[in-house]
């Protein structure tokens, strides 16, 4: 049974002249030892299905969905303090720009061991709770590679690098042992040496503790390494999701064909400084939105049908949208 | 071959002064010695804090190095006991990109006033010559020529960054510094980066200096790239040598840990 369960989900964001359409009929499942990647250029509406999944939306916001459920429970008709004891108990999130979403006025330290859940704490007295606190966070703060737990957990917010804050917001994550971590772009900026590092304590833990994932990032190499399953978006519509080593192979949309083409590395027979193949044009902003398949004015395959919104196809667990695809005569 | 940019001995210290049990800080850069030829791409790397953007700093000219030494197509552009020498040399010849190409732009002024600063206060152009410029640049980089009228916000990521890449090649710079110029932009707008600065370079002939952490693109199109751990060049060689064989146990790391997310191939 899938830990969470998306269908058709549909966003409105209210601007007070218009309604704009931010996420069109979003499917998303995360079965529970899974590692899904969740991909797509900014704007596309990766962080605010993050949002929408943690309940952290705007009043101007108008969701709505088919299905959403967290095993087997509605989380759309949950009152506010049932889905808080979900998102506490078995949901752990990593929000983008780690340091701007950590407290600027409380050191480091206080705000972990606050997230510590009281379950997890045992011990007669109040000393001996307080010292177990501290025990589990600094464990937990190792676990996601920072050895120097005491300069960190003193510190401020604003006096600790980046690529340390992204790391004790992965801690601030784990530190309750969550089923299903939801990371957005946790990775984002970091060198290689420690992005690798933290790609492979979440694999880890994956395979450990079968930790489900949702993996958000722009960040193909980062994503193919680990990942079990993909689904791309662009402009708030899914344009292709499923086996990661299928997609990998055989692209179905073109825009999927796009992004992998970006990375360099996956392509062993490409000339050194030859030119990228890339997709013309840039992303179009929520206001101008255009009608149909959102990729058609930069679609090199873009033909007139492509006015009207492509349905969900699927082959096998492969599904995809898109009017023309690619590779189908392998198929 | 003719080199372009000649450097030697840059040193730059930082010390903050020792307190009564607090021990003093001590970063020092260098000395740095590295020479670029015509139309040929350099790729810095290394971890966090291993200075090398204050090198790209001090090239540009951001940050004043200490010591040291910098020659520009054979003419001393910078030196210590010459602070001077800049003013005499043609003092366009190394250019910036900025991390955050975004931020680097003042949002009050249109983009055609951002990009008439530096040609007003360093070349004495006419106002017309200026505004031909100007055009003929922001349609080389991709741009329309309508573009001088838009403010910064009016722009996307792709199209900021052309603003920057315009505003760095104006006055035609021997020497091209970028800090991190892909790190954040989308997968489809880095590859069309990544074209334009290939295809400027070939037409302008530009020495290219990047700082990326992206290994792939470093692969894909550096000639040359440089290991930098504490201050130090520790390794430096053709891309190809130091991808395949990385002497210095720093690269090491950082080759392994790029090879350990390329996917293997897998038999079919």
């Amino acid at each position: 049974m899938p830990l969470l369960d998306i269908k058709n989900l549909t966003l409105e964001i209210n601007t007070g002249s218009q309604s704009i359409k931010a996420l069109d009929k979003i499917n998303l499942t995360v079965n529970s030892g899974e590692i899904r990647a969740l991909v797509g250029e900014s704007g596309s509406g990766k962080s605010l299905i993050v949002q929408a999944i943690a309940g952290a939306t705007p009043g101007n916001w108008h969701l709505t969905a088919d299905r959403m459920s967290w095993n087997g429970e509605n989380l759309l008709s949950m009152s506010v303090e049932q889905r808080r004891q979900v998102l506490r108990k078995d949901i752990g999130v990593v929000f983008q720009h780690a340091i701007a979403s950590l407290d600027p006025s409380v050191t480091l330290g206080e705000q972990l061991e606050e997230a510590v859940p009281d379950e997890l704490i045992e011990g007669k007295w109040f000393w001996q709770r307080a010292q177990q606190r501290r025990r589990e966070v600094i464990s937990t703060v190792h676990k996601v590679g920072i050895k120097d737990h005491n300069h960190y957990l003193r510190a401020y917010p604003h006096q600790i690098p980046t690529d340390i804050g992204q790391k004790l917001m992965l801690a601030m994550a784990l530190v309750n042992q969550p089923k299903m971590l939801i990371a957005d772009d946790p990775t984002r900026g970091m060198e290689t040496t420690t992005k690798v590092q933290v790609l492979k304590l979440l694999s880890r833990l994956n395979q450990t503790r079968s930790l489900g994932i949702l993996f958000v990032s722009h960040d193909l190499l980062a994503i193919a390494s680990m990942s079990h399953t993909m689904t791309v978006l662009y402009c708030g519509q899914t344009v292709e999701s499923g086996k990661m080593k299928h997609i990998r192979k055989r692209p179905l949309h073109p825009y999927t064909k796009a992004l992998l083409d970006s990375a360099p590395s996956f392509s062993k027979d490409l000339p050194p400084k030859s030119q990228l193949p890339t997709l013309a044009g840039t992303i179009p902003t929520l206001q101008h939105l255009p009608i149909g398949c959102r990729l058609g004015p930069r679609c090199p395959r873009a033909q007139r049908a492509c006015v009207n919104v492509p349905a969900v196809r699927k082959i096998h667990d492969h599904s995809y949208s898109c009017h023309f695809p690619l590779h189908m005569e392998k198929l | 071959m003719k080199q372009v940019l000649d450097v030697s001995g840059l040193t730059f210290r930082h010390s903050s002064k020792k307190r009564w049990l607090k021990k003093p800080e001590i970063f020092s850069l260098g000395p740095i010695d590295m020479q670029v030829t015509k139309g040929e791409t350099i790729a810095i790397i290394g971890q966090n804090r291993s200075g090398k953007s204050l090198l790209a700093k001090m090239l540009a000219g951001a940050v004043e190095p200490d010591e040291g030494n910098i020659h520009l197509m054979e003419e001393k552009y910078w030196s210590v006991r010459h602070r001077a020498a800049r003013k005499n040399a043609d003092i366009t010849g190394i250019r910036m990109i900025f991390q955050h190409s975004s931020e680097s732009m003042n949002p009050g002024i249109t983009v055609g006033q951002i990009l008439d600063e530096p040609l007003r206060l360093n070349t004495g152009l006419s106002d017309a010559e200026r505004k031909a410029l100007i055009a003929d640049t922001l349609v080389k980089v991709g741009l329309l020529r309508e573009h001088i009228y838009f403010y910064r916000h009016m722009l996307s990521d792709g199209q900021q960054q052309r603003v920057a890449l315009a505003r760095a090649i104006l006055p035609e710079p021997k020497v091209l510094i970028a800090d991190e110029p892909f790190a954040a932009l989308d997968p489809t707008i880095r590859s069309q980066t990544v074209n334009l600065i290939l295809k400027l370079q070939q037409e302008m002939g530009l020495a290219f200096i990047f700082i990326s952490h992206n290994l792939g693109i470093v692969r894909h199109i550096a000639d040359r790239v440089i290991v930098m751990d504490g201050g130090q060049i520790i390794e430096s060689g053709k891309t190809e040598t130091i991808f395949r064989w990385p002497q210095h146990e720093t690269t090491k790391k950082l080759v392994l840990s790029y090879q350990s997310l390329i996917p293997q191939q897998t038999l079919r």
